[in-house]
């Protein structure tokens, strides 16, 4: 068994999988911080123009906060997953390194 | 002093799978996050949707100067069942988070999003709400459904797919 060579392949396995879990979060990630600036200048906007009042908009932005901390949340699943994958398909090719060396299927 | 096996001068590649040959060994895998549950995921779409039938109905628009542009509803017994309706169909789906494990963060973002119901309520009784009174809420919404597209995806990369589990 070529331990280099099987490295090389759980690396790249572990970083394939893990990759697509972050192509996933990027974008959502993106959108998130923007969105929450306009947010509150809408919200600022019509508490100026009387559309609501600044009670009105003091619940809303403390909620706006407190909401972000739901995108950290998301993120952690995301990069929790992305470290599960990656552990697994790394595994995954290690069982069929040492499967294919044995020339039996020992797992 | 004597060396441990695993030791600096053994290769780094050997090292590495001697740290992975327990795991191999329990013929494992190892899990983080509690697997992708259709339900759970259907509930939150469910609960999406009729939610910004809602704020389709009461919430008002307003423009890029923050200007009026169409009136929503103000806060009445109409509005006081969905809230609540929309705090139990959260309640439903937590119960059904709770029971799984490597679940903490779901189980956080449902109690959130609770919470953005009675924010949203608590501005709704005060004035008029607008499309910007929902973004907290539609943040947290965004979350979920974002938890449930990675848990979605655990797996994906094997080239034999096979279908997620429940574990409910």
């Amino acid at each position: 068994m070529d331990f280099e060579n099987t490295l090389a392949q759980m690396l790249a396995a572990a970083k394939a999988a893990a990759g697509s879990h972050w192509k996933d979060v990027r974008e959502y990630m993106r959108r998130e911080l923007a969105a929450a600036e306009d947010e509150a200048k809408s919200i600022a906007l019509e508490v100026a123009n009387e559309v609501k009042t600044p009670e009105q908009a003091k619940i809303e932005l403390e909620s706006i906060e407190a909401s972000l901390l739901d995108v950290k949340l998301a993120l952690t699943v995301a990069s929790k997953a992305a470290a599960q994958d990656a552990i697994n398909a790394a595994l995954d090719v290690l069982r069929s390194a040492v499967n294919s060396a044995a020339k039996v299927a020992i797992f | 002093m004597q060396r441990s096996p695993l030791s600096r001068s053994t290769p780094a590649a050997f090292r590495f799978l001697a740290l992975l040959l327990p795991l191999l060994l329990a013929g494992c895998s190892v899990l983080f996050v509690s697997p992708y549950d259709e339900m759970t995921d259907r509930a939150v779409s469910e609960l999406v949707t009729k939610t910004e039938t809602f704020l389709g109905r009461y919430a008002a628009t307003t423009n890029e100067m923050g200007k009026l542009v169409k009136a929503g509803r103000p806060y009445d017994d109409e509005a006081a069942k969905f809230y609540n309706e929309a705090r139990g169909a959260t309640a439903a789906i937590l119960l059904r988070s709770e029971q799984k494990d490597k679940n903490n963060e779901e189980i956080q973002i449902l109690k959130d999003l609770s919470q953005r119901y009675d924010a949203l309520e608590a501005s709704h009784r005060l004035g008029r709400i607008t499309t910007s009174s929902a973004a907290a809420l539609h943040r947290t919404e965004r979350a979920l459904l974002q938890v449930q597209l990675t848990k979605k995806h655990i797996g994906t990369y094997k080239t034999s797919s096979s279908p997620p589990a429940s574990n409910l």
